[in-house]
């Protein structure tokens, strides 16, 4: 079945999933089970037989954690994004974010969506960046809708790379 | 009174209260000036101009800074639960704040004890958190867009990111039927707002109204423009009009401004605030005669 590892802040999951991920483990974002969830928070899967070994690990980067768990189902995040044009403008969306952008020149324009609070926080640090230098929204925020926007930016500069 | 509460994006977690003003340099709240931004700073400044164009009292506002650790969401959710039914609320409108699920059923609670039945409104993270704490019918309106929409559609998802991808993607025709089943759901406000190319108005599990003019293509990739149809909505709540025929009224007046603005998807909110005064002249005729 697995095991969940929990935590207080969901910007720790997700740098946990990517530590791990390097390390060569199998770890994977998912909801924490029901009863235990707090509200907007994330826990990160990892296999019966990692779990120590993928606590030692985190402990080793500094990362605390609240607690294991057994994995008892759960949905894993929405991999899908979906693009748009309007116009001279391409919106890509992830989730409930949506980030548009200029065709011609990469700048970011807007920022729409979301409902966490660092949302409007980082959308004044990414509107009118260029995605040639605009910075991962994780680095202002740690919410599940900046790891959603996060994803909408990285296929943004996919796209505008293409 | 018309309470509105929500986060705005500053590192200062300290509350901020008092009616809310438009000033040529942003929003006042008591003696604080705060940015127009997306969010609930959009939302609220919204919401005064339309009061303000209605010629009613302003929207008492409760603010903090919030950047995601959720300091500030903490703060507002204690003076939900101890100080805001001292303020003897008629509307209370809850916007951008982390969705804690202990701190959600707390207020439910204290909703309880304190023995009134304001009008609940939630968008944002705080409908996030109604729906995961499961209090949603203790809420008289919702205003999800479609991504919320399938988040509040799927049972087990605790977040929109994690609503099962046969729900992501969904063909913008299943939006009523989705509506339909959210708002019969049991856990769901009485009334839902589900704002998108075209705006339903959602009532006892039925579609009871649609508005989709002026279309206005560029809205939906503006930061901002939910926000603004929910302080829109709740100042018309707060003028008299029912929780349903706010919603029509409110979403025509967010288009109208829309087109005011000329609006494109590189306009910037404070734009179509600037115009909710000559939308809700043009969509309900002189203050108070409305054309619905």
């Amino acid at each position: 079945m697995g095991a969940v590892i929990l935590f207080d802040e969901a910007g720790k999951a997700i740098r946990s999933e990517y530590i791990l991920k390097k390390r060569g483990f199998s770890a994977t974002l998912v909801a924490p089970p029901r009863g235990i969830r707090r509200g907007c928070d994330l826990s990160v899967k990892v296999e019966d037989s990692q779990q120590l070994q993928a606590i030692r690990l985190l402990d080793s980067e500094g990362i605390s954690y609240l607690d294991l768990a057994a994995f008892t189902g759960g949905q894993g995040p929405v991999q899908l994004t979906t693009r748009k044009d309007i116009g001279e403008f391409i919106m890509v969306r992830s989730g409930n974010m949506k980030l548009t952008f200029s065709k011609d020149s990469g700048i970011i324009v807007n920022i729409s969506g979301g409902g966490c609070p660092d949302i409007p926080y980082i959308a004044n640090h990414l509107t009118n960046a260029s995605l040639a230098e605009a910075e991962s929204p994780l680095l202002f925020g740690t919410s599940l809708c900046a790891y959603l926007l996060d994803r909408a930016l990285v296929e943004a500069k996919r796209i505008f790379a293409d | 009174m018309l309470v509105l509460i929500g986060t705005y994006p500053g590192k200062n977690p300290k509350i901020v209260e008092g009616s809310a003003g438009l000033t040529q340099r942003g929003l006042k709240v008591g003696d604080e000036l705060i940015g127009i931004s997306s969010g609930a700073s959009g939302m609220a400044a919204a919401c005064a101009s339309a009061c303000r164009a209605l010629g009613i009292e302003p929207p008492y506002c409760i603010l903090a800074g919030d950047t995601g650790n959720g300091e500030g969401s903490r703060k507002l959710y204690s003076y939900l639960e101890e100080k805001v039914f001292g303020l003897s609320p008629d509307i209370i409108t809850l916007h951008y704040m982390a969705p804690l699920i202990d701190h959600m059923v707390d207020f439910g609670f204290a909703l309880e004890e304190s023995g009134m039945n304001p009008v609940l409104i939630a968008d944002a993270g705080a409908m996030y958190g109604a729906k995961i704490s499961g209090i949603g019918h203790i809420f008289d309106l919702f205003t999800p867009d479609k991504g919320e929409l399938a988040f509040l559609a799927d049972e087990d998802a605790a977040h929109p990111m994690f609503v099962n991808e046969n729900l992501y993607d969904f063909p913008d025709n299943r939006i009523p039927e989705l509506a339909e089943k959210v708002s019969c759901s049991g856990t769901s406000p009485g009334t839902l707002l589900v704002k998108g190319s075209i705006d339903y108005i959602v009532r006892g599990g039925k579609v009871i109204n649609r508005v989709y003019e002026p279309a206005i293509p560029a809205m939906e990739a503006v930061g901002g423009t939910g926000d603004t149809l929910t302080g829109i909505v709740s100042a018309l709540i707060h003028s008299g009009r029912r929780v349903d025929e706010a919603c029509f009224l409110a979403a025509g007046i967010n288009r109208m401004a829309g087109r005011l603005c000329d609006m494109r998807p590189d306009t910037q909110i404070s734009a179509l605030i600037d115009m909710i005064p000559d939308a809700l002249r043009y969509v309900m005729g002189p203050v108070g005669k409305s054309l619905s």
